[in-house]
């Protein structure tokens, strides 16, 4: 039975029928059409997935786009305005913070998360917090260091 | 990923008169995150989710000096984790929940979810044990109180009875000031624990006054090791009796050969992680 | 001069991969397009006695149902390719298991429906019936003649034994002071891209017109795979961005692309198919565990005369990739040693799990193993240091170009700088005082130090090494071709012949591309996906086999160059001078001094394109060029003679690795406190691209040897079908890999480029292993096996080995 949810992503409303079954990643990536969220396990392990559901980075596969009904949700494309790439964008850019850049999205967003609770955190900070991205490419360390310049770019401003 | 229809009452009274109509054709879902896995692979097959997203007041975490903690079912692990009160009154939960999963779980996963799947290898059971929570189970006949300890029955089993939900867990006043947490993961410290030792005392010029001690991932349920408590309550605690300690902690568990490591390695691990954490918590006591 | 080759540059990948718009296979989707599942055996081994899809096919939603009847009426047999290499009768290979099924997860068909959840469901209404058969877990278990055989047809599970020798092994042995021995263990391991395996197939029946959108690495692999198994002529593949590869997306990948083209054959709708992680886990292949027996005969002052090795290769339920973790041995045969004589002995058994695919480097993570694990042993037989033994035996700087005995030519490299720069930057003598500090504190703390060296550009005829009378050689040398176009408003638009998995080919190439002809990478284009029609592309188009640096960069390399030439031809017409009086400058064709004298690119563009009258007579219009790369240097041994001597790979790379550890001696953990490489990769193109890939290779490599990896039970059912099972390595693990580069430019290659991306991978596990060991030196044990998990070490430490080996 199809059920009618009404969820606010990147600041835009929609209004759509969903089987309970879909997983909110697949009803982002299918339905809506935003396929910057990626899927690498399904089962919640590795963090491709993950988006803000109402500010906090949750993994999108362990969702049901039903239990999304009324929330605000902020995926990888909400982030640049016009091309412009914000601080945690430029950063991975700039630094090589990916490679094949399918885990790229859920890295970016739980940094973007790590960074709007932690403006200034250690590197043991940001690798715990990361701790739930898997990236088979990079081995981390210009994930890390893009995090720490991001740091920096939005504390100066 | 199966069918199945999907229901959000928006009171408890709602959501029991479902659970009573579709008996063992439903299950409940609070944050989601470990059902949604067993539906995904097929373990679980029901007709009827029912979510209790929509009921309100169940994710309160409340203290009061001389009742203790009360965590609503729906509590998420993040909120326990960054709750103010847990971190001064309990820092043996604020240590364990800040190590359960990771955020994108802590911020989804509820206590109640995870206590009620009855997984014998998640944390919070062992580190809630170890400080004589209680949980309190609602139906619509009424609600009833049972320790945590006896909580757990077997693999996935619990005191549930059909059309029950656990709503509160309760931890009364912190009687013992040493506390220890060590979750033992050889791999990532997103993987489950290989052992997992929650463990608070109290102590008095090296003599334990009294010690709990919960562990997790080395048995069929979470275990409460009474019998190592016995070897050093009301004892000095001295090297030999720490030895003895883990010694009798690993006779109280049954670990099986997984990937994680051999049933033999868990055992010895038990032992070494057990002594570690009593010596970690006797530093604490002060 | 060189502006932009060796320098930082922005990069061109990154800003769709940060705004979430790189476009991978699941991204597309097609009118009309049907969602495929695929049908697999849960039995390790089993006889195939019917398949029953009517339940199935009740369902108006699901549209097709392939069986294994269907499979062999609908297609061929793959032709056994150069990874079969050494197989003596053919053993027919379907895209589905037809008779038999080998390991669990083998696919046996497939179901195309309206969507998922209805393509899973009637998954399940599928009626299969199977006659178990008895499964082989183990290889020295599986080559007893009282053990079921995998393949009727060889009657054994040694599927494979053969042996190569070089140089006089019987005179080193001879002639040794001593002996030394030792066995060494490798497990079942992968690299597991986060993007799992994903295609798309529609096929046009009036044209007989079949395109395939696929995360491949190997784009011949599946062209050839479709035209032998589909009987067509007509075949398009298309590579869009590939979520990593690592060697998982090259073979295996191919029967999937059949099975699903067949469900688009059967439709005549657009059909896509998206692994599931636990599909990938137990089906998508694993690099090859293997044992090793290996002697090396050595004079007492260190000298290495010879090494003899015997390995068995577990290599699982499929006869296709037989050899290539022996043969690929050959291409790092002699690591960084002048050894004069060695003997390799393989054993390739069949054995019920999933087949071995050549993750990152292969064989050759062995080789290194067996290579750094002996010298260890040696310095230890012979009371030397690991340091001495190493600097014994290594080639010298000057000895370059270098050709060993197996037939390979090092191009270049300094080994004992590398090793020197390493120990310097470790403050080696400091650290050994360090721990002894340590050991008096009762603190288990290691000390590693290994080198590699790192093979790059690979030779199509290699295999045939092991097989020189193979019937259709498997192609010779490499060959690949890349195209670059000057557009009519003055930018350069490039197509690669090759595919890529994030390796940064996009800005690379634009940086090689801007110094040829005097632009800027920011005015230069990369169009993608690689598409079999349009990109110039050949054997070496591979994502894989370190093939980039080499065939790719000489490809954009050469067709810069032939489009400076045309530039230059053109711009000297229009403004009347010679073209040896221009120089190019930032997009704009110049007499150096004559203000007057200069045309811009824009400007080229529009006579190129549109001027006829502007264009001179003996000149073809347009601006564009096309260049396919062979190496120049590949002669002689690029097709091995009687003598077996064979160029493996063309330049060689190479890696001094330091690791330094701390030991938990009571529960056996391994904390990694520091992991340094010095690393040389030729010219080093781009800094932070190369940075990278050291980084993520060596953080494999120490992951893999610290204890991720894959279980079976004694049943043949694999126990590790997550990640979290498997046991990866998060953030918090791995440790931050340095990397120093001290780079000895190849003589060779178009701008002294070496490979980067298999690199760190080979030498790692032998650094963990080997600074394992030595912080365990207090209790004299060897550590000779991966991984070496805490558990592992625990049962060193306590001389107490596990009473039943836990099938890895």
């Amino acid at each position: 039975m199809k059920q009618t949810i009404r969820v606010t992503i990147n600041g835009r409303l929609y209004q759509e029928e969903v089987e309970p079954r879909i997983l909110l990643a697949h009803f982002l990536r299918e339905t809506i059409g935003l396929t910057g969220t990626h899927v690498g396990c399904v089962i919640g392990e590795c963090g491709a997935c993950s988006i803000l559901l109402d500010g906090k980075v949750v993994k999108s596969c362990l969702h049901f786009a039903v239990q999304a009904d009324g929330h605000e949700l902020t995926t990888i494309e909400g982030l640049a305005k016009d091309g412009e790439l914000n601080p945690v964008q430029e950063a991975f850019v700039k630094n090589y913070a990916f490679q094949c850049g399918y885990c790229t999205p859920g890295m970016i967003m739980t940094s973007q998360a790590l960074l709007q609770r932690n403006p200034n955190p250690t590197e043991e900070e940001i690798r715990k917090s990361l701790a739930g991205n898997l990236c088979m490419c990079t081995g981390y360390v210009q994930i890390v260091d893009a995090v720490k310049e991001a740091a920096k770019g939005m504390k100066n401003g | 990923m199966i069918r199945f229809d999907y229901q959000e009452p928006t009171t408890l009274k709602k959501a029991f008169g479902l659970m009573e109509k579709h008996g063992e054709d439903a299950r409940v879902i609070a944050g989601g995150t470990s059902l949604i896995i067993m539906l995904r692979q097929r373990l679980l097959m029901p007709k009827v989710v029912i979510s209790l997203g929509r009921i309100p007041k169940l994710e309160r975490i409340t203290y009061k000096a001389k009742d203790g903690l009360r965590i609503g079912a729906g509590a998420r692990h993040r909120d326990i984790e960054l709750s103010p009160a847990v971190k001064t009154h309990y820092p043996l939960l604020h240590e364990t929940f800040r190590k359960v999963a990771q955020p994108r779980i802590r911020n989804m996963g509820t206590v109640g979810g995870n206590l009620a799947a009855g997984d014998p290898l998640t944390d919070p059971g062992a580190s809630l044990i170890a400080l004589d929570a209680d949980v309190t189970l609602t139906s619509s006949k009424g609600k009833r109180t049972v320790p945590l300890d006896e909580f757990f029955i077997d693999y996935y089993e619990t005191a549930l009875a059909p059309a029950e939900l656990l709503t509160e867990i309760h931890v009364p006043p912190s009687q013992r000031p040493g506390w220890s947490h060590i979750k033992f993961t050889p791999r990532s410290i997103e993987d489950f624990a290989t052992v997992g030792v929650a463990l608070t005392l109290k102590a008095n010029n090296g003599v334990c006054e009294d010690i709990r001690i919960g562990l997790n991932a080395v048995a069929s349920t979470i275990v409460h090791a009474r019998k190592a408590e016995e070897v050093l309550r009301g004892k000095p605690i001295t090297d030999a009796a720490l030895q003895e300690l883990g010694e009798v902690a690993s006779t109280e568990c049954d670990p099986t050969d997984d990937n994680r490591g051999s049933a033999e390695y868990k055992r010895e691990m038990v032992k070494v992680l057990v002594r570690r954490a009593a010596k970690e918590a006797l530093q604490r006591a002060g | 001069m060189a502006k932009f080759v060796g320098n930082r540059s922005r990069s061109k990948e990154g800003p769709r991969h940060v705004t979430g718009r790189g476009l991978f296979t699941d991204d597309f989707t097609m009118p009309g397009m049907l969602q495929a599942m695929i049908l697999r055996s849960p039995h390790a081994h089993a006889k195939i006695l019917s398949v029953d899809p009517s339940e199935a096919l009740n369902n108006p939603n699901v549209f097709a149902v392939i069986a294994p009847d269907d499979v062999k009426k609908l297609t061929k047999p793959f032709k056994p390719g150069r990874y079969a290499a050494g197989l003596k009768r053919p053993i027919d290979e379907y895209a589905g298991a037809v008779e038999k099924v080998r390991y669990v997860g083998e696919p046996i068909g497939a179901v195309a429906a309206k969507d998922r959840g209805t393509a899973e469901d009637a998954l399940e209404l599928i009626q299969v019936d199977y006659e178990p058969l008895r499964p082989n877990v183990d290889v020295h278990e599986a080559i007893k003649p009282s053990s079921a055989a995998l393949f009727d047809e060889l009657g054994t599970n040694l599927a494979w034994t053969g042996s190569l020798q070089y140089g006089d092994i019987d005179a080193a042995f001879k002639s040794a002071d001593r002996v030394v021995k030792e066995t060494l263990k490798i497990h079942r391991y992968s690299s597991t891209p986060l993007e799992p395996f994903n295609v798309i197939a529609s096929y046009e029946a009036a044209s007989k017109r079949l395109t395939v959108w696929v995360t491949a690495q190997v784009p011949e692999v599946i062209y050839d795979g479709l035209r032998e198994a589909l009987g067509l002529q007509d075949v398009r593949v298309i590579i869009p961005d590939v979520g990593g590869g690592f060697g998982q997306k090259i073979h295996l990948i191919r029967k999937y692309v059949v099975l699903v083209s067949l469900l688009a054959m059967k439709t005549g709708r657009p059909v896509k198919w998206i692994e599931d992680r636990t599909e990938h886990m137990m089906a998508g292949g694993h690099a090859c565990a293997q044992e090793v027996e290996a002697e090396a005969a050595v004079k007492n002052d260190g000298t290495v005369l010879g090494l003899k090795f015997k390995e068995y290769d577990d290599v699982g339920g499929s006869i296709s990739t037989l050899t290539i973790h022996f043969t690929n041995k050959l291409n790092n045969l002699s690591n960084t040693y002048r050894t004069p004589a060695i003997h390799m002995e393989g054993n390739a058994v069949v054995t019920n799990k999933c087949p071995v695919i050549p993750n990152r480097g292969i064989g050759k993570p062995g080789m290194c193993f067996i290579w750094e694990r002996m010298m260890d042993r040696v310095a230890q037989a012979l009371s030397l240091s690991p340091i001495e033994v190493r600097r014994k035996n290594l080639i010298q700087a000057d000895e370059m170009p270098y050709s060993t005995i197996s037939g390979n030519i090092y191009d270049s490299g300094d080994y004992p700088g590398l090793l020197n720069t390493l120990l310097e930057k470790i403050d080696y003598d400091n650290l050994r005082e360090e721990q002894q500090r340590a050991r008096a504190q009762g603190k288990l703390m290691g000390i590693g130090i290994v080198i590699g060296v790192e093979p790059g550009g690979r030779n199509a005829a290699r295999d045939m090494a092991i097989f020189p009378e193979m019937k259709e050689p498997p192609g010779s040398g490499g060959v690949n071709g890349a195209k670059i176009k000057l557009e009519k408003n003055g930018t350069l638009s490039l197509h690669l012949g090759s595919p890529n998995c994030g390796q940064a080919h996009e800005t690379t190439t634009a940086q090689v591309a801007a110094d040829v002809l005097g632009s800027t990478p920011d005015k230069i284009s990369t169009s993608i996906p690689f598409d079999s029609d349009l990109s110039s592309w050949g054997v070496a188009a591979a994502n894989s086999g370190n093939n980039f640096h080499l065939y790719d960069i000489g490809a954009i390399h050469g067709a810069a160059s032939k489009l400076r030439e045309k530039i230059l031809k053109l711009a000297a017409y229009n403004l009347k001078v010679a073209p040896a009086e221009l120089i190019i400058e930032d997009s704009v064709v110049k007499v150096p001094g004559a203000a007057a004298k200069q045309i811009t690119f824009a400007e080229l563009g529009r006579i190129a394109y549109n001027n006829q009258h502007l264009i001179p007579d003996d000149m073809e219009a347009g601006l564009e060029a096309t260049h396919y790369y062979t190496f120049p240097h590949a002669k002689p041994n690029i097709v091995p003679g009687a003598d077996r001597k064979v160029r493996a790979q063309f330049t060689f790379s190479a890696g001094a690795h330091a690791a330094i550890v701390e030991v938990d001696k009571n529960t056996g953990s391994v904390h990694v406190l520091r992991y340094l490489i010095v690393g040389d990769n030729g010219t080093v193109i781009n800094p932070d691209v190369v940075n990278g890939q050291v980084y993520g290779s060596a953080a494999h490599g120490i992951a893999v040897a610290l204890g991720e990896g894959f279980m079976y039970s004694p049943e043949g059912q694999p126990l590790t079908i997550t990640y979290l099972d498997y046991g990866k390595c998060s953030t918090a693990e791995t440790p931050r890999v340095e990397v120093i580069h001290q780079p000895s430019p190849s003589p060779f290659t178009s701008l002294g480029q070496k490979a980067a991306g298999e690199g760190a991978a080979i030498p790692s596990p032998a650094a963990i292993a080997s600074a394992v060991e030595d912080a365990l030196q207090p209790y004299g044990v060897r550590v000779c096996d991966l991984p070496i998990t805490p558990e592992a070490v625990w049962r060193l430490i306590n001389h107490n080995p596990e009473k039943e080996r836990r099938t890895f």
